[in-house]
């Protein structure tokens, strides 16, 4: 499995992706954020058959590199809905906000005298 | 994996976000409404309660009916249904025309289309019929000659060659013109907004081979608060009520036809241009139905009236049909393939041989007999109830020297095989020996040879074989099946099953038979009862016999586990066989007068050297009424990969078994899974190799949880095969594994123990080595919880899971278990729950 990737947007809408250099912590969280039972109008038409719960992960990087940091740091600082692919070969997991900023609570490490991060990544489906 | 039904679900699928997953519940068949009733209009024809418009008698030309807007309730459209009817139109040419829109003001606006009888037409939301009858031209012959002599009016074409010539006038008796029987057979879909809760499906292999699974569909939960036209609370799904979609219908038996309504569920996706495209991810028997609600919840607020269903796939047929019902006479009729050792037993009484002459009684008269004879006082009469059926022979006696019977005389004197059934309805308070006569039997000549009597004791007494082993003092007012037997050497008679006379010797050939009384000089009140009185001129002595019958041969015969040739000759004795596979019957004749077989075994044939497992398990389903649901290429595969697979099978020889039970038997010898899913009967077969070319590869994208457990519960150290004539042979045994290592599992292959035999060695040790492979360690993976993307999952796929969390490196399963969540309201990500095994003994 590849690790997981995200894409966000500047202003102009251009792409960036970038690929987890080092992956989430299997522990991440997945939630949700609302849950609608299934309404209905009053012709008798369900109009939320689909489902409009959203999705919330949190995922945990221990001891990542500075640069994937930063780079999150990047796409949150966009207030852009990015996508977040849990495995970077497959299918978009979400798309969501990015509601902290990861560099907000950050545990620094030194591993062989390289400095690394251990943070959460809180994404929103929007 | 089901392959996807369009390049859009494709696209949808791959789509974790913003797609629109759907269900649509099909229900079939259904009769859409024909609009044949009281309204409508009529000109010259009218309604014929139950369901028939008909031309008046006279007095028109033509005529027509046209029936009311009918407003389907489908939840779809168009619809396509098979249009079909009866009718009948001697004096008219009739035109079937109808039209259908989706809108009232559409349907009056369009334009009529001629029906043919068993097309197939695609409904819409409004449709109508019409019925126009166009007067026919009529002329008649009225000379001999076919060519010229026409009414004038025909030849000529005067005064106008269009003109109907026949009279206006009701002739009595002449069959009218007519429609009826209009069926519109086709499905049901059900309108997307009735589905408040779309349910769950669950499709399951068994974890064993000698099991069977039934899949499910439950919470379907519909929307039951339709309104009518007129603005009336209809619900369409409330059985009893008026309202009720399948509410007219009849089975066959009478019985509502909603009773037995498959259902189908096509699962896929709403297009961004709101089309649907899926495919069928499950079909099944509806087996409950409702309850529809009408209920207060807990805080008196009354609750949505909704109407669920349940419903399960073929499955449980399976379970319930059984085979190898008895014959009409109670006889077992166990079912035989391939060819079967069986232990023979011997015939007493019975024989095959056709009916020469029978006498039932059941016309109320005697016409049965060819004489019927009373005298000195004797007295007959037919009695109801009989002794079976409606009516029996009664004969009376109530002094001395008094006869009342019936007398069947055969066409030639021979040999007779009497059977039937009688019963000592009254009988004298002591017995004077041989007084009374109920039984004689007379050569050609009328001389009686041989007579049944009854002693001083009550015994059954007859002259040549003296007293029989009977009381009948015991039996009075009990029916009583008799067998009588002569071959003009021996003697036999059996009463209520059992032999009570024997007697070897020079007799007579027999042509006359009496049934009744003759009293001799005592008088006694008698009042014997006779009744299916039936003679055949053959018996055959000594034979052998084993049900199932017919079979297309029969093989070697065994007495004392010894095969024994057709005739020989020993101790100056000469002994034959001969066979009768019609009746799955021998017969051992011997010019010793002591001779008695001992145990005999006789290998019955249906399909000679034995049948496939996978054939006879589509003859079983096919039995089960199952065979279109069938999905060939799967069972054709099985039979390619396991060609050793030939069996003989056997059982039902003594009670009726549901079809799911022979198919285990062969499925756990075999090592088959036979399962339902997508509305298919498939079959696998065990290879004992580890899963490998995955459909589908999961990883954490797909994956909401999972939970793997390694199951050491079932290994077994042996495998310990037997086959064919074990009990006579104990070479014929293989074992797999250690039998010292630990414990095992014994497989049965031989003829007396096992209703699925196989004699070849190289299929038993193929099936116990896959065996001790497939009882090794088990990691099951149950739940995997993954996306929709495992929606066209087939049971037995081979699914891959590359999780670093669980393991090192990706692993191969196949799926058992599979349930779709249709609920509204899940996540995407976790609609789609598996259960995926490893055999840890194929690595």
């Amino acid at each position: 499995m590849a690790n997981g990737k995200i894409i966000y947007y500047d202003a102009a809408g251009i792409p960036t992706t970038y690929n987890f250099e080092q992956n989430y912590g299997y522990d991440y969280e997945r939630g949700y954020v609302e849950t609608d039972d299934i309404a209905r109008s009053p012709d008798g038409t369900l109009h939320n058959y689909v489902g409009a719960t959203k999705l919330r992960f949190i995922l945990p990087f221990i001891c990542a590199p500075e640069t994937q940091l930063t780079a999150l740091e990047a796409a949150w600082a966009t207030r852009r809905a990015v996508d977040l692919y849990l495995d970077a070969d497959e299918a978009k997991t979400i798309t969501g906000l990015i509601m902290r900023s990861p560099a907000a609570r950050v545990q620094p490490a030194f591993i062989a005298g390289v400095p690394t991060y251990s943070f959460e990544l809180e994404i929103e489906e929007s | 994996m089901i392959t996807s039904p369009s390049a859009d679900f494709t696209i949808q699928e791959a789509l974790n976000l913003g797609a629109r997953p759907w269900a649509r519940f099909i229900i079939s068949p259904f009769y859409h409404p024909n609009g044949v009733d009281g309204e409508g209009n009529f000109s010259h024809t009218a309604f014929v309660s139950p369901d028939r418009i008909q031309a008046d008698y006279e007095g028109f030309a033509s005529g027509y009916w046209q029936s009311e807007a009918i407003h389907s309730k489908c939840g779809l459209f168009p619809t396509a249904a098979v249009i079909t009817w009866d009718y009948n139109s001697p004096a008219f040419t009739m035109i079937f025309a109808w039209r259908t829109a989706a809108t009232l003001s559409a349907l009056n606006a369009a334009s009529w289309t001629t029906l043919t009888n068993g097309i197939t037409i695609q409904i819409q939301q409004f449709y109508q019929f019409k019925l126009t009858l166009a007067g026919k031209r009529c002329w008649a012959r009225y000379g001999s000659n076919p060519i010229t002599d026409f009414t004038a009016y025909a030849m000529a074409g005067e005064p106008d060659e269009l003109v109907s010539y026949a009279t206006f006038a009701h002739v009595p008796g002449e069959v009218q013109t007519y429609i009826e029987n209009l069926q519109l057979l086709g499905e049901f879909p059900v309108a997307d907004e009735d589905v408040e809760k779309a349910g769950t499906i669950t499709v399951e292999a068994p974890k064993d081979f000698s099991d069977l699974v039934a899949g499910s569909h439950d919470g379907l939960s519909l929307n039951n608060r339709h309104l009518d036209d007129e603005g009336n609370y209809a619900p369409l799904f409330t059985p009893g009520k008026s309202s009720f979609v399948f509410g007219n219908e009849l089975d066959s038996l009478g019985r509502p036809a909603w009773f037995s309504k498959e259902l189908e569920i096509q699962f896929g996706y709403i297009l961004p241009d709101e089309t649907f495209t899926g495919f069928t991810a499950w079909r099944g028997k509806i087996i409950k139905w409702g309850p529809p609600r009408h209920a207060a919840d807990a805080s008196g607020r009354l609750q949505a009236h909704t109407c669920d269903i349940y419903a399960r796939d073929w499955i449980s047929d399976l379970f319930k049909t059984k085979l190898a019902l008895a014959a009409a006479d109670g006889s077992p009729q166990p079912l035989t393939a391939g060819e079967f050792l069986c232990k023979a037993e011997t015939v007493s009484g019975w024989s095959p041989a056709s009916i020469l002459r029978s006498a039932y009684f059941e016309s109320n008269n005697y016409n049965e007999f060819d004489h019927l004879v009373t005298a000195g006082g004797g007295a007959v009469s037919l009695i109801t109830p009989g002794l079976t059926g409606s009516y029996a022979f009664r004969a009376q006696s109530s002094g001395a020297n008094q006869s009342a019977y019936g007398k069947i005389s055969l066409a030639s004197a021979g040999e007779v095989h009497i059977k039937g059934n009688l019963r000592f309805y009254a009988v004298p308070e002591t017995f004077a020996a041989g007084n009374l006569t109920f039984l004689q039997l007379q050569n050609a000549a009328g001389t009686p040879y041989v007579s049944m009597t009854i002693d001083a004791e009550g015994m059954i007494y007859e002259s040549h074989a003296g007293q029989g082993r009977f009381n009948i003092s015991a039996y009075t007012g009990v029916v009583l099946p008799f067998i009588l037997w002569t071959d003009g050497s021996n003697l036999k008679f059996w009463l209520n099953g059992d032999e009570v006379l024997t007697w070897r010797g020079t007799l007579t050939t027999i042509q006359h038979i009496l049934f009744g009384i003759l009293t001799g000089a005592t008088a006694e009140n008698w009042s014997i009862d006779f009744d299916d009185l039936e003679i055949r001129p053959k018996y055959y002595d000594g034979a052998l016999r084993v049900t199932g019958a017919p079979f297309a041969g029969i093989g070697p015969v065994y007495i004392d586990n010894i095969a024994q040739p057709d005739s020989k000759t020993a101790g100056g004795f000469t002994q034959t066989l001969t066979r009768y596979p019609t009746w799955g019957m021998v017969q051992f004749e011997s010019t010793d007068p002591n001779f008695k077989p001992g145990d005999v075994l006789m290998r019955v044939i249906q399909d000679a050297g034995g049948i496939h497992a996978v054939d006879y398990l589509q003859t079983l389903l096919g039995l089960a009424g199952v065979t279109d649901l069938i999905n060939t290429a799967s069972f054709t595969a099985v039979k390619t990969a396991k060609p050793l697979d030939i069996i003989h099978f056997r059982k039902g020889d003594k009670d009726p078994f549901p079809v799911s039970d022979a198919i285990k038997e062969i499925c756990s010898r075999c090592l088959y899974w036979l399962v339902v899913d997508h509305g298919e009967i498939k079959l696998f077969a065990y290879d004992g190799d580890p899963p490998s070319g995955p459909v589908l590869t999961l990883t954490e994208s797909h994956i909401s949880g999972l939970e793997a457990i390694t199951d050491m519960d079932a290994i077994m150290a042996y495998v310990s095969a037997k086959y064919g004539w074990y009990d006579r042979d104990s070479g014929l045994s293989y074992t797999a594994g250690d039998i010292n290592a630990g414990d095992g599992q014994d497989l049965d292959y031989t003829w007396f123990n096992s209703p699925v035999v196989s004699e070849n060695y190289e299929m038993v040790k193929l099936n116990a080595d896959l065996l001790l492979k497939f009882l090794g360690a088990q990691e099951c993976w149950d739940p995997v919880s993954i996306s929709l993307k495992g929606a066209r999952l087939e049971l037995f796929d081979v699914v891959a899971i590359n999780n670093p969390a669980v393991k090192d490196a990706v692993t191969n399963t196949r799926l058992i278990r599979k349930e779709i969540i249709l609920e509204a309201g899940n996540s995407p990500l976790e609609r789609v729950s598996l259960q995926l095994y490893r055999f840890l003994g194929e690595s």
